[in-house]
C-alpha cells in the first residue's frame, strides 16, 4: 500500500530542554524546536507545538510520539506517586522475603501502602504451586484500600510463563473494587525474577496518576493544535507503547530518554551499528546499538533504589564531562594529576577558565590542545603546561576506550558515535573502534529517535526442549512475539526477530532453557 | 619426485594430505624445520614431543576439553617441536588459543575431516619421501660399482646418468670431453678445490664435482671434472650430488690405478728407446729383446717420427700418450710411440724399402694426424719430424735421429703453427742444425740483432725483417704476408737498416740477418727443445 | 564472633560472593532471607563444634535446585526448616545446633535464617569454605563420614528423607528428589555430632568468609593498603590483570560449563583460560595451569573489585584473577580424587599455589 508524504512528530522532555522534531516519510527532518522544560512538563510540550508547527502543513502530520523523564523524576524525587497494595500470589513460597524488602525505606513507606504473600502462583513447570486463594485476594481488596492504596500490584511465581493466577485475581480485584481502581499485573510489566518484577509492577503501579496526567496532556496539547493523530509513548527498549498503553503501564517509559538519544544518533548518522558516546558537562554515557537497537541490560537494573528487572539499555556511566574539574595536585617535581569525579556541570559555560572563570575543567584542557574549537578564549588558557594537557588528554582517552570497549561484544572493531556537548574530548581515532563519527543534528537526537521509534512484541518463557525440538520452541516463541509486536501496532508483514536469547537452566535435566523473544516492526 | 630435505612446516601445509586444512594462526612458525611427524593422543608434560616434531593431534583424545589444545600449544613451543595439526575437532578452536599459537609460533592448523592415523602415515611418508627415494638410487650406484667387471669410467657414468636422469660426462684438465654424454658447459663455473659445485646461472643447474688425483702440499687442483646437467627439482639435485660424490671418488680410483699403468708402461718404453738410442752393438741382443717385451720390432725398414708438444705442461705428454699414438693409427701410422721430454717419438716398420715418392704420403698422414690432434686441444701446437726409412736398429736409431731435426726445423720453419717435415725435404736446411744448436752463435745472433730488439719491444721490426729476408727481399710479398702496405714495410726495412747499420743489398749481411733471426725465434723457444734436437 | 546479627549479612555475603568462585549461586535472595529472618527472630548464636556437647546433633542445610527457578521461587524459610525437623525426627533427636555444608554463594546465609527461625545457635563451620556443584564434595566425605540419612522438602510440606550408601548415591537421589519438587528445595545432610563437627569439619568458616568480606569492602572502599591486605589476610595472590576476549557458555549434564579467555592488561601479550563448571575450576596461563580445584580461582572487576560470577561475565570486562588457597582442612588423603582437576574431568595435575 503506497501513501503520499506523511509526517511524523517526535518529542523528547529531558531534564533541561523539550524538543521536537517533524520528520517526513523519508526521515528528514523537516522542522525542528527547541525549548526550555517547564516545571510542570506538560507546559513545555505545549510550547514547543507552538513554535514546531506554524510553518508545517498539519493535514500530513499522522503520529506523534512523546520521549519524556517525567515518570522517572517522579520516582526519583518521589512525587506524585501512588500509594500501592502489593499483592503476591506465591504462598507457601517465597515467604523469606517481603514484598519491598530491599526498598529504600523513604520509597518504601511512601509507595507501599499494604502487602500480602497469599496462596497461588505456578511451578516452573506450569502446575500450581498452591491453588489460587480467591478469598485472600478479596480480603486484600479491602484491606489495601482500607490503607489508603489507590492501584495494586499483582504478582505471581512464574506469571511470565503462566499468567492465569494474576489474571484470575486482576478479575476479583475488578470485581470487589471496580473495573476503574487501576491494578498492574507482573506479567505485563516485567520478566522473569519475582523480586525484581514485582519491584517493576509496584512502581508501574505507583506511577499510574503521573502517567495518565502526561498522556492526558500530551493528548490535550494535540488536540489544542487541531491534530487528530494516533499518539505514542516511547518506552526503553526504543519501541513504543500507545498512549493508552502507556497509560497504564508508564514503567515501561523509564530510561527511553537515553535510548531514543542513542537511536536518534544513529539514525542521524547513518548507521545501524555503533558504540554511542554522550559527553555531557557533568558525566560520560556510553551505549551500544545493535541492529538498531539499544542492547539491554542483563543485569539489574535500579531506577531510584529500586532493583527491577524490565527491559533497560545496557549503559555505563562515567565522571568525565566537559564540565569536571582538573586538579594539579603537586608532589615533588612531578605533576600529579586527580580529574574528576566532580564536575562544575552546566556551570562550564561561566565556571571555566577559558570563559574567565576559575576552575580548571576539561573544556579547558581541551581548548588547549585544539580538540575543542569555537567555544571561551584560548588566551585564558595558554599557561596551561604541555604536560598536564597530554596527561589530562591520555586519562580521557583511556576513559574513553575502556568505555567503549567495556560496551562491544566482540572484538570486532565498530563505529563509535561522539555525542553530546563535551564530545569534543573524544578523540578522532580511538583503539578499538573503526570510525569517530559526530553526527551534526545531534541536537534533535531525542526527538528524532522519539519520532522513528517502531512497535515491538515480546516473550519471556521456559521451554522445555525435552518434549518438543529446539526449533518448535523457538518458533513458537518467535510467533508469540510477533503477535505481540501486531497487538502494539505493527505492520504484520513488517515483522522482524531482533533478539533471541537462551538461557539454558542449570541442574535441570532435560533441557530446560529459558527463551527471551522479542519481535519489532514500523507501525501500521 | 621426492620433495627436498630439510622440509619446512610450510611445504608440509602444501602436502596433499593437507589439501583440506586451514592454518588458523601461528604463521610466523611456517619456516621451522620438521624433523619428524607423530600422532598423538594427548601432550603431556613427563612426554613431550621431541624437537622438531610437527605433531598431528586426534581431538577424538581431547572429547569436550578443548584446554587440551592450548597446552599441547605450550608444550609444542616448550620442547621446540614446530606444529600442530588438529584433526576432527568437534569444538571451534577459539580466540584464546589462536592467540596463544601466535604468540608462541606454533603454526595451529585444522584438518576437519580426517582419518588421523591415515594423515600422519601420508605426512611421514612424505616428510621421508626424498630419502627413501635417495638411499634407493645411491644404494643401486653402490651395486652397479661393486660388481667389478661393470666398473668403468663409462659405466659409472651411465649409471649416474640413469639414476639422475641427467647428462653426465667426465671432463679432463683443460674441460675437454673424456667420456660420457657431451655437456654444453660453454663459460660456466666448475668446481675449484675439492668441494662439489653446483651452478644455478642457468635454467639447467650444472653440478661439477672435481676429482683429484695428486695431492700434494699445494691446494688440491681437478684432473678431471665429473659434469652434469640437471633440470630436475631440488630434491632431485640433492640426489644427483649424492650420486657424483660418490661415482666422483670411484672414478677417482679407476683414474689414477689407469694412471698409474700409463705412467709405469711408458717408463719401461722411454728406458727402451733410451737404451736403444744409446747402445752400442754389444748391447743389440738384450734390447731386442726388451723391445719384444713391448710389443715393438724394428726389424725391417724403419721410419722414425718425432713429435714436439708446444702449449702444455710436460707433464701431459704421458696423458695424451695414448691419444697421440691413436690418432697416428688412425692416419695409418701404425707403430711404437715413446714418450720423451718434449714430446713423442715412434717409428713405422715396413719389411720392404718405402720408396722416396711415398715419403710426402707419410708427412701427409702425419700432417692429417696433428690436425686432428691440435684440432681437439686448443692451445696445443705440435711439430713433427720424419726421418729417412733404414734398415734394422740401427737404421732405426739414424731414422728417429733425423726426424728429430726434422722437428725441430719445422719448428724453427713454421714457428706459431702445427705441421710437419720430412728429413728429406729439407735438404740443405741441414747445414744449418749445427748452427741452431750453437750457443755461442745464439749469442752472437741476439748481439746481431740487439740494436733492433732495443726499440722492438713487440717484435714488429724483427718480424718484418724475417719476412722481408723470407720472401726474397720483396716488399710487396712481405706487405702481403703482413697484412701492411708496402710503403709501410719499406719504412720499416729503411729504419731497420738504419738501426743495423747494415746494408741489405749485401747478400751476406742478408744470409747473416736471416740466420740470426731462425736462431732467435728458435731461442725463444724452451731450451729443451733446442737441447733434445741434439740427441 | 559470639552473634550474627543483621548487620553483619553485608560482608558475609560479600565474602560468600567471593568464596562462591564464580558459582554457587547468587547470594542476593539469601541475603534478603537471612536478613527479614535476623530482623524477624533476633540475632544467632554462633558457637564452635568444641564447645557443644559432644554427642549433641549438629544438621546442616543448603539450598538445592536451579538457580533459574530459585528466582521466580523465593525460599519460604519454612522449607528448610521443615527439612531440619524430618531429619530430626527421622534420627529421633532434637539438633542442637545448625550448620553450612557450604560456605560461598547462596548457601552461606540461608543456614543463618533457619538457625534464626528455629531458634538454633549456628557452627562457625562448614565442609568446603568455598562452592562445589555437589554435595558429596566435602570434607567430610574424605573422612568416610556418611552424607546420608538425608532430608529433601519443600515449601509446601513434601519431604523426603533418603538413607543412602554412598556419598555419590545421596547427591543422584536428591537431586531426582528435587527435579520432582519443584527445584527449589532445601537439603539436609550429613547430620553428625559436635564431635564430629570438631574433628572433620572446616573450623572458623564463617568468620573467615565475613574477615574475607571485610577486607574486600576495605578494598573496595578504597581504603590505603587495603588491597595488600586483603592478599596477605587470604593468602591470595594475584594472578592476572586481563580482559574478556571470548567466552563459550554451553550446558551439558546440567552443568552450565564455560571457557573464559582474558587477554592481558599488563601488556605481557599473554592469555588466561579459564575453564567453568558452576565454578571456576582451573586457571591456565599461556596453556599452563597455575591455578587448579580445590584452590579457588577468584575474578575481581578491576575498578569496583566485585566479585564476578561467570553468569555475569561479558566481552570486554575488565577483571582481576586472584588465586586463594583453599582451605587446609582439604589437604589428606582422597583430596585430588574428590575435588581435583581429575574429579571433574581434566586430565591435569594439582597445581600448589605458590607461597
Amino acid at each position: 500500500m503506497s501513501r503520499g508524504n506523511e509526517f511524523r512528530i517526535g518529542i523528547d522532555v529531558g531534564g533541561t530542554n523539550t524538543d521536537a522534531v517533524v520528520i517526513d516519510s523519508a526521515g528528514s527532518v523537516v522542522r525542528a524546536v527547541k525549548v526550555a522544560t517547564t516545571p510542570e512538563p506538560i507546559e513545555g510540550i505545549r510550547q514547543s507545538l507552538d513554535q514546531l508547527l506554524p510553518d508545517v502543513d498539519k493535514s500530513l502530520v499522522a503520529k506523534a510520539m512523546l520521549g519524556t523523564t517525567h515518570p522517572t523524576n517522579a520516582i526519583i524525587q518521589r512525587q506524585g506517586l501512588d500509594t500501592v497494595g502489593v499483592l503476591r500470589l506465591a504462598a507457601p513460597s517465597s515467604l523469606g522475603v517481603r514484598p519491598g524488602a530491599a526498598w529504600p525505606a523513604d520509597i518504601r513507606d511512601m509507595v507501599i501502602g499494604a502487602s500480602a504473600i497469599i496462596e497461588g502462583g505456578n511451578e516452573y513447570t506450569g502446575a500450581e504451586i498452591a491453588p489460587l486463594d480467591t478469598d485472600a485476594v478479596r480480603r486484600f481488596a479491602a484491606e489495601a484500600t482500607a490503607a489508603g492504596c489507590t492501584a495494586i500490584a499483582v504478582s505471581a511465581a512464574f506469571s511470565p510463563a503462566t499468567s492465569d493466577h494474576e489474571l484470575r485475581a486482576g478479575d476479583i480485584l475488578g470485581t470487589e473494587l471496580g473495573s476503574a481502581f487501576p491494578v498492574s499485573l507482573s506479567h505485563q510489566v516485567g520478566s522473569l525474577g519475582l523480586l525484581e518484577r514485582e519491584n517493576a509492577t509496584i512502581l508501574n503501579a505507583a506511577l499510574l496518576s503521573v502517567a495518565s496526567s502526561v498522556v492526558d496532556g500530551f493528548g490535550e496539547a494535540l488536540a489544542a493544535h487541531d491534530l487528530a493523530v494516533d499518539a505514542y509513548l516511547t518506552q526503553n527498549d526504543g519501541t513504543l507503547l500507545t498512549a493508552a498503553e502507556a497509560g497504564r503501564f508508564p514503567v515501561l517509559t523509564l530510561g527511553s530518554g537515553p535510548t531514543n538519544s542513542m537511536r536518534g544518533a544513529c539514525a542521524l548518522a547513518g548507521v545501524n551499528d555503533a558504540v554511542v558516546i554522550d559527553v555531557g558537562g557533568t558525566s560520560a554515557d556510553a551505549g551500544i546499538l545493535v541492529d538498531g537497537f539499544p542492547r539491554e541490560s542483563t543485569a539489574a537494573v535500579e531506577v531510584g533504589g529500586v532493583r527491577t528487572n524490565f527491559r533497560m539499555p545496557d549503559l555505563i556511566s562515567i565522571g568525565l564531562g566537559g564540565g569536571t574539574i582538573v586538579r594539579d595536585v603537586r608532589a615533588g617535581n612531578g605533576s600529579d594529576l586527580v580529574i574528576g569525579p566532580d564536575s562544575v556541570g552546566y556551570a562550564v559555560a561561566t565556571e571555566a577558565l577559558c570563559v574567565g572563570g576559575s576552575t580548571l575543567t576539561l573544556s579547558d584542557v581541551s581548548l588547549a590542545s585544539g580538540r575543542l574549537d569555537g567555544f571561551g578564549d584560548r588566551a585564558l588558557v595558554a599557561h596551561l603546561e604541555a604536560g598536564l594537557v597530554g596527561d589530562s588528554l591520555a586519562w580521557v582517552d583511556d576513559q574513553v576506550t575502556i568505555m567503549s570497549d567495556r560496551m562491544k561484544s566482540s572484538r570486532d572493531e565498530i563505529t563509535l558515535l561522539a555525542v553530546g556537548g563535551g564530545a569534543h574530548l573524544i578523540a578522532e581515532q580511538v583503539p578499538g573502534t573503526s570510525q569517530v563519527l559526530r553526527p551534526l543534528h545531534y541536537s534533535v537526537a531525542n526527538a528524532y529517535g522519539a519520532g522513528i521509534a517502531e512497535a515491538s512484541g515480546t516473550v519471556d518463557r521456559v521451554y522445555s526442549y525435552d518434549r518438543t525440538s529446539r526449533e518448535e520452541c523457538l518458533d513458537d516463541a518467535k510467533e508469540l512475539a510477533a503477535n505481540a509486536a501486531v497487538r502494539s501496532g505493527a505492520h504484520p508483514d513488517r515483522i522482524r526477530i531482533t533478539a533471541i536469547t537462551e538461557v539454558p537452566m542449570t541442574y535441570v535435566p532435560g533441557g530446560g532453557c529459558r527463551v527471551l523473544v522479542k519481535a519489532v516492526g514500523p507501525l501500521a | 619426485m621426492g620433495s627436498e630435505r630439510p622440509v619446512t612446516v610450510e611445504q608440509m601445509l602444501a602436502s596433499p594430505a593437507l589439501t583440506e586444512a586451514e592454518l588458523l594462526a601461528g604463521e610466523t612458525g611456517l619456516h621451522a624445520t620438521v624433523a619428524e611427524v607423530a600422532l598423538r593422543m594427548r601432550l603431556r608434560d613427563d612426554a613431550p614431543p621431541s624437537p622438531g616434531e610437527f605433531v598431528v593431534l586426534d581431538a577424538a583424545g581431547i572429547g569436550e576439553h578443548t584446554y587440551q589444545v592450548d597446552m599441547a600449544i605450550r608444550i609444542i613451543a616448550d620442547a621446540g617441536a614446530v606444529s600442530l595439526v588438529v584433526t576432527n575437532p568437534g569444538f571451534e578452536l577459539g580466540l584464546g588459543v589462536r592467540r596463544l599459537a601466535n604468540r608462541f609460533g606454533v603454526p595451529l592448523i585444522v584438518v576437519p575431516d580426517a582419518d588421523a592415523l591415515h594423515l600422519t602415515h601420508r605426512l611421514r611418508s612424505q616428510l621421508w619421501a626424498s630419502d627413501v627415494e635417495q638411499a634407493s638410487a645411491v644404494n643401486s650406484l653402490l651395486t652397479t660399482l661393486s660388481q667389478a667387471h661393470l666398473a668403468s669410467v663409462d659405466r659409472v657414468l651411465e649409471v649416474i646418468a640413469d639414476l639422475s636422469a641427467s647428462k653426465v660426462c667426465l671432463l679432463g684438465q683443460d674441460r675437454s670431453l673424456v667420456a660420457g654424454e657431451p655437456v654444453d658447459i660453454g663459460d660456466r663455473r666448475l668446481a675449484s678445490g675439492a668441494a662439489h659445485l653446483v651452478d644455478n646461472s642457468a635454467a639447467e643447474a650444472l653440478h661439477s664435482t672435481p676429482i683429484v688425483l695428486t695431492f700434494g702440499e699445494r691446494a688440491p687442483e681437478a684432473d678431471y671434472w665429473l659434469v652434469a646437467e640437471s633440470g630436475a627439482s631440488r630434491g632431485m639435485q640433492r640426489l644427483l650430488r649424492s650420486l657424483m660424490l660418490i661415482g666422483s671418488w670411484h672414478l677417482a680410483a679407476l683414474l689414477s690405478s689407469a694412471r698409474a699403468r700409463t705412467e709405469s708402461d711408458a717408463r719401461r718404453r722411454i728406458a727402451v728407446l733410451n737404451e736403444l738410442l744409446a747402445t752400442s752393438d754389444l748391447h743389440e741382443r738384450d734390447i731386442r729383446n726388451q723391445m719384444l717385451a713391448l710389443g715393438w720390432s724394428a726389424a725391417g725398414w724403419n721410419t722414425g717420427l718425432h713429435l714436439t708438444l708446444r702449449g702444455a705442461d710436460t707433464s701431459r705428454i704421458i696423458d695424451l700418450h695414448a691419444e697421440v699414438r691413436e690418432r697416428l693409427r688412425d692416419a695409418g701410422l701404425d707403430g711404437p710411440l715413446v714418450e720423451r721430454n718434449d714430446g713423442w717419438s715412434g717409428w713405422v716398420t715396413h719389411a720392404a724399402e718405402p720408396a722416396a715418392e711415398s715419403y710426402s704420403a707419410t708427412v701427409r698422414q702425419l700432417g692429417d694426424a696433428l690436425d686432428a690432434f691440435v684440432n681437439a686441444h686448443s692451445g696445443l701446437q705440435v711439430h713433427a719430424g720424419i726421418g729417412r726409412p733404414y734398415l734394422d736398429l740401427n737404421g732405426l736409431r739414424r731414422s728417429l735421429t733425423e726426424a728429430h731435426e726434422a722437428a725441430l726445423i719445422a719448428n724453427a720453419r713454421i714457428g706459431g703453427r702445427s705441421g710437419a717435415a720430412h728429413i728429406d725435404q729439407l735438404g740443405v736446411q741441414r747445414v744449418l742444425m749445427g748452427w741452431f744448436g750453437s750457443d755461442d752463435f745464439a749469442r752472437y745472433a741476439r748481439f746481431i740483432l740487439q740494436p733492433v730488439l732495443d726499440v722492438d719491444s713487440d717484435h714488429e721490426l724483427l718480424r718484418t725483417l724475417e719476412v722481408y729476408l723470407d720472401s726474397s727481399c720483396s716488399t710487396t710479398e712481405a706487405a702481403q704476408m703482413l697484412g701492411l702496405h708496402r710503403n709501410t714495410v719499406a719504412n720499416r726495412m729503411r729504419r731497420i737498416a738504419d738501426l743495423l747499420g747494415v746494408s741489405l743489398d749485401d747478400a751476406e749481411n742478408r744470409l747473416s740477418l736471416q740466420l740470426a733471426c731462425r736462431m732467435l725465434r728458435i731461442h725463444r723457444q724452451p731450451d729443451s727443445i733446442v737441447q733434445n734436437a741434439l740427441h | 564472633m559470639d552473634t550474627l546479627t543483621a548487620d553483619d549479612i553485608e560482608a558475609l555475603c560479600l565474602g560468600a560472593t567471593l568464596l562462591g568462585t564464580g558459582g554457587g549461586g547468587d547470594p542476593y535472595i539469601a541475603k534478603l532471607v537471612a536478613h527479614q529472618a535476623l530482623e524477624t527472630h533476633g540475632p544467632v548464636q554462633v558457637v564452635a563444634a568444641a564447645d557443644l556437647p559432644p554427642d549433641a546433633l549438629v544438621l546442616t542445610t543448603a539450598v538445592i535446585g536451579a538457580p533459574t527457578v530459585i528466582l521466580e521461587k523465593i525460599p519460604a524459610g519454612t522449607e528448610y526448616v521443615s527439612g531440619v525437623r524430618a531429619l530430626a525426627s527421622y534420627l529421633g533427636k532434637e539438633p542442637a545446633a545448625i550448620m553450612p555444608i557450604e560456605v560461598g554463594g547462596c548457601n552461606t546465609l540461608l543456614p543463618i535464617a533457619t538457625a534464626a527461625e528455629m531458634g538454633l545457635p549456628i557452627v562457625n563451620a562448614d565442609s568446603m569454605r568455598r562452592a562445589f556443584p555437589q554435595i558429596e564434595m566435602t570434607v567430610f566425605t574424605l573422612a568416610g563420614l556418611p552424607a546420608g540419612p538425608l532430608s529433601v522438602a519443600d515449601e509446601k510440606g513434601n519431604q523426603a528423607v533418603f538413607e543412602t550408601t554412598t556419598n555419590h548415591v545421596a547427591e543422584t537421589l536428591a537431586r531426582t528428589a528435587v527435579i520432582q519438587l519443584g527445584l527449589a528445595n532445601s537439603i539436609s545432610c550429613y547430620p553428625l555430632t559436635a564431635a564430629q563437627v570438631a574433628q572433620h569439619a572446616i573450623q572458623g568458616s564463617l568468620t573467615y568468609c565475613t574477615e574475607v568480606g571485610r577486607l574486600l569492602q576495605a578494598v573496595k572502599d578504597g581504603a590505603e593498603g587495603a588491597w595488600e591486605r586483603f592478599l596477605d589476610e587470604s593468602g591470595s595472590k594475584k594472578f592476572f590483570t586481563g580482559k574478556v576476549m571470548d567466552l563459550d557458555r554451553r550446558t551439558t549434564d546440567g552443568f552450565a560449563r564455560s571457557t573464559v579467555i582474558l587477554e592481558d592488561l599488563d601488556g605481557l601479550d599473554a592469555t588466561m583460560r579459564i575453564e567453568v563448571q558452576n565454578e571456576n575450576l582451573i586457571a591456565f596461563v599461556d596453556g599452563e595451569p597455575v591455578i587448579t580445584t580445590p584452590n579457588l580461582i577468584c575474578l575481581l572487576d578491576c575498578e569496583t573489585f566485585e566479585p564476578i560470577t561467570t553468569e555475569a561475565l561479558a566481552y570486554g570486562n575488565r577483571v582481576v584473577v586472584i588465586g586463594m588457597p583453599c582451605a587446609p582442612e582439604w589437604h589428606q588423603d582422597g583430596m585430588l580424587d574428590l575435588v581435583g582437576p581429575r574429579a571433574f574431568g581434566y586430565d591435569i595435575d594439582f597445581v600448589e599455589l605458590p607461597a
